[in-house]
């Protein structure tokens, strides 16, 4: 396949998360699946295994459903039928006694879409515009094909690509032979020239783990073992002496390492930077972005002669959202956490995203980190107690030297909810192993879901069920790492099917990989700011005095390809209000700056989406109502 | 690029600022304020509420106006012939131990400014929502009383229609009554700990006045709403600072106004090597207010937060004072000094350390108490003297207390509260 890369082998010559993939079942196959998958829950899961039924298709997906006692046995349930041989992911329709399962309502939306005509025509909607989507886009912005993108939210990074701790993950903590190496390793090698070329910040760290007491040695070959075995970028095992070698303030804090893994791979990112960078050059170099724009039914038409929900019954048409009906010949599948309802609307249920809730705390840059590199100590008794299925974070930091801590994993029923609790405060502040760092240094704690399925594996690839719908769901951790991986698999995916169809994809002549890096005036010496800000005096206003941004720099953002309408919008792409007053003096000011160049009235301003409009009315003699003025 | 060269910079062009700008003048030196908004006066200029000069100029005025008898004073100052440079829409982006400042402006491009001595008066920042740990989704609607008061008397648009305050800070307090005058349902204001964080007479003034509860030992342990606010969790603090369990009630609410406490901003301060007092969160100050780096001096909220913008002025001009002396004197190094040390209820209190002297001095010290306390005695002493003794019915940590002292030479003076009955 066409990937631009070389696909990682194992000794059989075949690559190990593809074997699950070519399996195919017979109507009697399927049935012993289902029993198997029933055994195990009645071996697993007595208490409820009466009420849990199951069925498998001709993949070996298998559809579960029935009540569980509560959320989390659902979890671990799911989770250990995932792991059943055969099994190539899970479904799950079961409930929970304790909670809610609450599930999105499209209708609204279906009949304002329904409402409206034909939106537009393209070749491909990509459906999604985090981090996975937007690479996406960008790498077929390099083809002749016409993409549009689509989003829910109100801007591009609105999901779990806003809310991570932007690790560029080396493949020491990854299962091997899973998709997710694969996409982890090869997506690791491409950051380099991305950065160069999109101009967004990225720090190559490296990851430097260590062990003080020796019978952790073991546990650290391990990991190093993995590294290896992944093909992640010169991992080393090194000893104690080295370990300061690198990082020398290690014995300053009283640490006293016999042993450590050194992988140089490790990076970070601020990954809403790359999103919007991604999105920028794609859009720039002819992609459609429509944010605020939901899908909410994905268009088919039957093959004929093939059952529905077998092989190849189905053909993508379109998508349409509640603005309208795009036609399309693929539809790309980056929704994140509602990747598996887009899917299912495509006619195609392959897996079931079980939210996982994760939260990070930013700590005030007066405390920087304790290390230059990525350095922690591996612990295996702290590691105890830890969700299984997630790395379980640790003390981390931005490219912009700030530190964050966590994050944790919550499974929690609700895709919407990403909030904050004391428990899972607490969970980070045990994490935390700077004696410099306390709560009172937080200056912004916040949450997010990892879209996990039940396999904990990506799914990507082109759908056996509805052709034309290519699948880039359920990425979490490591995700960030793995997306330019991602995008160019996809991009292959989709120029080989056209390819097949006798409409070969051809180049876009006029793809132009750069994407200017923003004017960023802290990182300039006086003299250029001088210079500067005779051409834009703009640029000698400081909006946000925490983090030193300027008026020209909001303007510019204003300016950009993908145009910010909300404050949220604007701090991700400029930092204006991402410092320790977290907008206090500066957010009333950057209101206004939208309002003016956006031409709108300032009760219309939103913090972040439709609904969260900052100001309720004028005082002297506005309306009374929300948004109620001309 | 502009080059400045001038006898004192002052950082700030609020009252501390404003204040201590005339002081050097009137010293018969130069001097520039470098003020980051587009017109003097600071905080204030959003301060229309009354309440303001009692001890200034005998009456309760303003804050807006309060601010601008200052400017009118620099204004005819400055038409008198004293060389007070201005320089607004202009941030300070470095400062250096040498007293080298290196800010920004729309005009000038860069500017840099070349100083015999420095007066801080950056002002203070608000706490927000993080430092206290609200939890929950981050809606719309959880701001901070300071920008509730810009949005509200500066640009003129009302933030909520049913408001909850969290914290009894004056910000909050003032900002309760100008919600409830404005026609937002202020359910009440919730305070953590057992006493209220403003002072009395805005308690009275701003909140019993209007029918608005003051909930103490209160706290939001969770904010509902995932766009826009749609309630708060509010309950009872335990001893362990955790909700007691069964006091917890709904609020539904879409405003949340944060009153939680003042930062002194001294971000500046720290890249010139200022040592900071963790008690004060400002800098380790003398009886001149020159920090430990000689001929930086500090005013006003970024030396210690203030309850009266009066003595927010007098410390201006303490530091405008000092500053002179300094330069006055050649600008030595090393001066030798004595602790200030506290006493009792005492917390928070500057000067942290006096000069050894060569004579008796009068000094004034500025202190807040630790907890509420009913007929003490605020004393000055030192080797067993009491230099000088206020007494006072009540006092309370939101109220600043001031005395003034004659230090003999070679005196270390112990500020002390006395239960007197």
């Amino acid at each position: 396949m066409g990937y631009g890369f070389v696909l990682l082998q194992d000794e059989q010559g075949e690559r190990p998360w593809q074997r699950i993939r070519a399996q195919r079942l017979d109507a009697a196959q399927r049935e012993e699946l289902a029993a198997r998958v029933l055994a195990c829950v009645a071996e697993r899961f007595p208490d409820v295994a009466a009420g849990i039924s199951a069925s498998c298709d001709f993949r070996g997906v298998v559809t579960l459903s029935g009540q569980c006692a509560s959320y989390q046995q659902l979890c671990d349930l799911a989770h250990a039928v995932a792991k059943v041989a055969g099994v190539r992911n899970v479904v799950s329709d079961m409930t929970a006694a304790d909670v809610d399962i609450p599930r999105r309502d499209y209708s609204t939306w279906i009949a304002a879409g329904e409402k409206a005509c034909l939106l537009a025509e393209c070749d491909v909607v990509v459906v999604g515009l985090g981090i996975v989507g937007a690479a996406i886009c960008r790498e077929l912005s390099r083809t002749d094909l016409r993409v549009i993108a689509v989003e829910a939210a109100e801007d591009v990074a609105c999901g779990a690509s806003k809310a991570n701790n932007g690790g560029v993950h080396h493949a020491g903590g990854v299962t091997p032979g899973t998709l997710k190496a694969e996409m982890s390793v090869l997506g690791n090698r491409m950051w380099d020239q991305l950065a160069d070329e999109l101009g967004f910040s990225f720090d190559r760290c490296g990851d430097l783990l260590y062990v003080e007491d020796p019978e952790d040695i073991d546990e650290l070959a391990d990991e190093f073992k993995t590294a290896v075995r992944n093909g992640d970028w010169r991992p080393r095992l090194i000893d104690g002496k080295q370990c300061l070698e690198i990082e020398h303030t290690l014995a300053e804090y009283g640490h006293k390492p016999v042993m450590g893994l050194w992988m140089p791979s490790q990076g970070r990112v601020n990954t809403y930077e790359v999103v919007v960078a991604l999105a920028e050059n794609a859009a720039a170099n002819g992609v459609r972005v429509m944010l605020d724009t939901p899908v909410c039914r994905v268009e088919t038409e039957r093959i004929a002669g093939v059952e529905d929900g077998e092989e190849g019954s189905r053909r993508i048409t379109g998508v349409l959202t509640s603005r309208g009906l795009i036609r399309c010949r693929y539809v790309v599948n980056a929704a994140g956490a509602y990747s598996d309802e887009i899917s299912a609307m495509a006619g195609d249920r392959l897996f079931t995203i079980h939210p996982r809730r994760g939260t990070i705390a930013i700590i005030d840059k007066a405390k920087p980190p304790m290390y230059r590199h990525l350095t922690g100590h591996m612990n295996p008794e702290k590691k105890q107690g830890r969700d299984p299925n997630s790395k379980g974070g640790g003390m981390e930091f931005t490219p912009d030297r700030n530190i964050l801590i966590g994050p944790s994993a919550t499974e929690v029923p609700d895709k919407q909810e990403t909030r904050t609790t004391d428990e899972e405060l607490g969970f980070i502040m045990a994490i935390n192993e700077n004696p410099e760092v306390s709560e009172r240094d937080i200056i912004r704690l916040f949450a997010g879901s990892r879209p996990a399925d039940f396999s904990e594996d990506f799914q990507i690839g082109m759908s056996e069920v509805t052709r034309g719908l290519v699948q880039a769901g359920a990425i979490q951790s490591p995700g960030v790492g793995s997306s330019p991986a991602i995008a160019c698999m996809v991009a292959g995916i989709i120029r080989e099917d056209a390819a097949r169809e006798e409409r070969p994809v051809g180049e876009n002549p006029a793809f132009n990989p750069r994407r200017d890096r923003p004017v960023r005036l802290r990182e300039l010496s006086h003299e250029e700011r001088d210079a500067l800000i005779a051409e834009r005096p703009e640029y000698g206003r400081i909006v946000c005095r925490c983090e030193g941004i300027t008026e020209g720099e909001i303007l510019d953002v204003l300016r950009a390809p993908i145009v910010p309408r909300s404050i949220d919008a604007i701090k991700r792409r400029c930092r204006a209000g991402m410092g320790r007053c977290q907008g206090g003096f500066c957010q009333p000011r950057v209101l206004e700056i939208i309002a003016r160049e956006l031409g709108c009235d300032p009760t219309e301003v939103c913090l972040h989406g439709p609904g969260s409009e900052v100001l309720r009315c004028d005082s002297r003699g506005g309306s009374g109502e929300v948004s109620g003025r001309a | 690029m502009r080059e400045l060269s001038v006898d004192v910079a002052v950082i700030g062009g609020g009252p501390a600022g404003l204040a201590a700008a005339l002081e050097v003048a009137h010293r018969g030196r130069s001097c520039a304020i470098l003020e980051r908004n587009t017109e003097l006066g600071g905080i204030l200029q959003q301060c229309i509420h009354d309440g303001f000069g009692l001890l200034r100029f005998g009456e309760s005025v303003s804050g807006c106006t309060y601010a601008q008898r200052f400017i009118d004073r620099l204004e005819a100052a400055r038409t008198d012939g004293a060389r007070i440079e201005v320089l607004l829409d202009t941030m300070v982006l470095e400062l250096a131990a040498n007293r080298e400042i290196w800010a920004t402006n729309p005009t000038d491009g860069m500017v840099h400014v070349r100083a015999g001595a420095v007066i801080l008066a950056m002002g203070c920042r608000e706490r927000t929502a993080a430092q206290v740990l609200l939890h929950g989704e981050r809606p719309q609607g959880v701001i901070t009383a300071g920008a509730a008061q810009r949005y509200i008397n500066v640009e003129g648009y009302l933030p909520g229609t049913h408001a909850v305050i969290l914290g009894s800070g004056d910000i909050g307090l003032i900002m309760a009554r100008r919600m409830a005058l404005e026609g937002i349902e202020v359910e009440g204001v919730y305070e953590i700990m057992d006493h209220p964080g403003g002072l009395a007479r805005n308690v009275v003034q701003c909140l019993e006045d209007y029918g608005i509860p003051l909930r103490l030992s209160h706290m939001v342990s969770r904010v509902h709403g995932k766009h826009r606010l749609e309630g708060v969790t509010v309950a009872a603090r335990g001893a362990d600072g955790k909700p007691v369990a069964g006091t917890e009630r709904y609020v539904p609410c879409d405003l949340l106004v944060l009153a939680v406490g003042l930062i002194p901003e001294n971000e500046l301060s720290k890249q010139a090597g200022v040592e900071l007092d963790p008690v004060t969160r400002g800098p380790m100050l003398d009886d001149t207010f020159m920090t430990n780096v000689p001929g930086i001096f500090a005013s006003g909220n970024v030396s210690i937060v203030f309850d009266l913008v009066d003595y927010v002025s007098e410390s201006g001009e303490l530091a405008a004072r000092g500053a002179c002396a300094w330069l006055d004197a050649g600008c030595p190094d090393e001066r030798p000094y004595l602790p200030v040390t506290t006493a009792g209820n005492v917390g928070a209190c500057v000067p942290q350390r006096v000069q050894v002297g060569d004579g008796p001095r009068d000094l004034r010290f500025f202190c807040r108490v630790q907890h509420p306390a009913e007929r003490v005695e605020l004393r000055v002493v030192a080797g067993g003297v009491i230099l000088a003794r206020k007494r006072l019915v009540a006092v309370a940590p939101a109220s600043m207390l001031s005395l003034e002292a004659r230090v003999p030479a070679g005196a270390a003076p112990t500020l002390e509260i006395v239960e007197v009955g």
